[in-house]
């Protein structure tokens, strides 16, 4: 200790020596009217678009609104210590946020400051929080799958590394969940997270924060927070602060993943911003650059190509929709910038099946070059199997009794299929463990076992697979492919445990 | 601040028609007294009132600017009969850095802790004027709170030589904890 206290007071002499060097030359003006978090200041000539001011209280400020003699600026934290002619500084920079793997384990709020209580962040760098998203000849295809650990999008709607999958649906019906899923799937893999909290209630973030922890993903995972209770502008530049962490990554050379949880609350925040900044409101009230704001957010994900270090960044933006309707200003914007959607749906949620996911209405425009041979092998027959039982269950609901026989077979396979791809929450499912019961249910080996056991079947299945045919497990993990010795092999197992069962 | 850039506009006006008649330094005199005199309690309510008519308030500027310069009486009926008087000191100001910036000189408003000697005021502009190179004229004020040092306005900008604010930022950096 007595060397820290001799190093401090070294280093303070030096200061204190150096005391009165410098005088800067800033650039300053007055304010001239507060509230609402929005500041009207006199002054401020050269000051630059989106530049970042300070306030004599010590909030900082971002110029928005550039006119002849005045300036609009938002205030990034509380506006209760800003008074009518205080001086403003311009800093002569933009907002940036502290970047690399310290950041890991950690939650922030958009400026980059810990509040999780854990001390200083300390990194080595610092990046610009708007930034223009990587153009055309950066970018290769994306073709590398992210593994949700979920059946039913791993086998339907696949997401791949560099991919902007929107996840859309009602309050309460496990939008989150699927991207905590998600996340926690991700556990000693090779994809970092970034879940960025907008708007949200403090106790939600502290439990997924908690959740996280439980189960080991808080590791390989950065919270980026601006709650309920925090200004409209944080909330505003949280998913550019996430999505610049997310991109220092990629920049690496690494794979990212980055969850907006949700841009629902972001269009508000924005709004609430523009509305006091006297902009005029258009459809909903909404400003005309609402959908810039997401465009150029999401356009950020990419997949770089090899000469730009082959990192990426996946997006999974999430959306809130009122009573199911998509058709909403803010949801068809972020649909049609997205690579595809996953539909949740209350009705499947309350009638128990979860994740909600409708298989009819999610896409991934991305398809099939972003999953494994292996997933792909099987699931391919899995979404007609299922498109074919949905047909045919409207059809069927009159009565069962005086169908043909391949119908009814058909419908057998349907509802094993839909009790297959119920999923509990946090039990991400591995490569070898979806392929495993996929394979099996498309083949047939579940049409005798009665509907409300099939996931216990699963579950023994895997079981006895991962004891008795741990090199065929082992095989699909590593070369997630699987050959005809293989699945012959897979399918003596399947047969020698069915005999159990 | 919405009459900042109409009070500019008359400035323009003003300042174009007395550069006509070269009579730019003139005039801001003018244009100071016409702002007092309105600025006057008595007038200055008398002008608000609603209840008095335009005519009227019209007849009484024009005896208040009684034998001033014609062009600046004008300027301020004007203002009255659109009922902005209250504009004048805002187009005086704005007048003035016209006035400054086509004669090549800056207002600098200097605050120090305690009296600036003239000798030392003369070593103050002869420096800020080969800083900004343009003739400076000194606006001086005193704040003890500043400590010590100077700290000088330049329009939008500050040259913040004091010590109280050396001593804000060398408090922030040591609450920061980044001194190296």
């Amino acid at each position: 200790m007595t060397t820290r206290g001799q190093d401090i007071a070294s280093v303070l002499k030096r200061q204190i020596e150096e005391f009165g060097g410098e005088t800067t030359l800033t650039e300053v003006g007055t304010v001239v009217e507060v509230g609402d978090g929005i500041a009207q200041i006199h002054g401020l000539g050269k000051v630059g678009y989106g530049e970042l001011l300070s306030f004599p209280s010590g909030v900082s400020g971002l110029a928005l609104n550039l006119e002849e003699d005045a300036v609009g600026a938002a205030i990034m934290g509380p506006d209760t210590g800003v008074k009518e002619g205080d001086l403003v500084k311009a800093t002569g920079e933009v907002a940036r946020v502290p970047v690399g793997s310290a950041l890991l384990g950690r939650v922030v709020d958009p400026l980059g400051a810990p509040v999780d209580g854990k001390g200083p962040v300390k990194t080595d760098g610092t990046r610009e929080i708007e930034v223009v998203a990587p153009n055309v000849a950066a970018r290769k295809a994306v073709n590398t799958p992210v593994q949700t650990g979920i059946k039913s999008i791993d086998g339907m709607i696949p997401i791949g590394r560099g991919q902007r999958e929107l996840i859309i649906g009602d309050r309460f019906t496990g939008k989150t969940a699927i991207a905590i899923d998600t996340i926690i799937n991700q556990k000693g893999q090779d994809l970092i997270c970034i879940y960025v909290a907008i708007g949200q209630k403090q106790s939600k973030v502290a439990s997924i924060q908690a959740t996280l922890e439980e189960h080991g993903a808080m590791e390989h995972t950065v919270i980026v927070t601006a709650n309920a209770s925090d200004p409209a502008p944080m909330q505003y530049l949280a998913p550019y602060a996430g999505c610049a962490i997310g991109e220092a990554f990629m920049a690496e050379g690494k794979d990212a993943l980055i969850v907006y949880d949700d841009l629902t609350k972001h269009a508000w925040a924005y709004r609430q911003m523009s509305l006091l900044l006297k902009r005029p409101p258009g459809r909903e009230a909404y400003p005309g650059d609402v959908f810039y704001l997401h465009s150029r957010l999401l356009e950020r994900a990419a997949r770089l190509d090899d000469e730009h270090g082959g990192g990426s960044l996946t997006a999974l933006p999430i959306i809130e929709t009122q009573a199911g309707d998509v058709s909403g200003y803010i949801p068809t914007n972020v649909i049609s910038i997205t690579d595809g959607q996953i539909y949740l749906e209350t009705d499947l949620f309350n009638s128990g099946i979860r994740p909600a996911v409708n298989a009819g209405l999610s896409v991934s425009r991305v398809g099939s070059a972003a999953q494994t041979r292996a997933v792909k092998k099987v699931a391919g027959r899995l979404r007609l199997e299922l498109a074919a039982y949905a047909a045919l269950a409207s059809f069927a609901q009159f009565g069962a009794s005086d169908l043909d026989a391949a119908t009814r077979a058909q419908l057998e396979r349907g509802q094993r299929l839909t009790e297959l791809l119920k999923q509990p929450q946090y039990k991400p499912n591995s490569l070898a463990h979806e392929v495993c019961a996929i394979y099996a249910a498309v083949n047939g080996f579940m049409d005798d076992v009665p509907v409300d056991r099939v996931r216990e079947f699963e579950e023994r299945l895997i079981g006895y697979l991962e004891t008795s045919k741990a090199e065929v497990m082992k095989t699909i993990e590593d070369t997630k492919d699987y050959d005809e010795a293989t699945e012959a092999s897979l399918k003596e197992g399947i047969t020698a445990f069915k005999a159990t069962f | 601040m919405a009459k900042a850039p109409t009070a500019k506009r008359y400035a323009q006006a003003l300042f174009a028609i007395a550069g006509e008649q070269s009579k730019g330094e003139a005039w801001l005199d003018e244009l100071g007294y016409a702002r007092d005199a309105l600025s006057e309690p008595t007038v200055h309510l008398y002008l608000s009132t609603p209840r008095v008519p335009i005519e009227d308030k019209q007849n009484a500027v024009t005896q208040l600017m009684e034998g001033r310069e014609p062009i600046v009486a004008n300027l301020v009926g004007l203002l009255v009969s659109r009922q902005s008087s209250s504009l004048l000191g805002a187009i005086a100001v704005a007048y003035g850095e016209l006035l400054n910036e086509s004669l090549g000189r800056v207002q600098a408003a200097v605050t120090t802790a305690s009296w600036m000697s003239s000798e030392q005021q003369g070593r103050l502009r002869e420096t800020l004027g080969k800083m900004l190179s343009k003739e400076v004229v000194l606006e001086v004020s005193e704040d003890p709170e500043i400590i010590g040092g100077a700290l000088v306005r330049v329009g939008d900008q500050v040259i913040d030589g004091s010590v109280r604010s050396r001593l804000v930022a060398l408090r922030q950096r040591l609450e920061r904890g980044s001194l190296a």
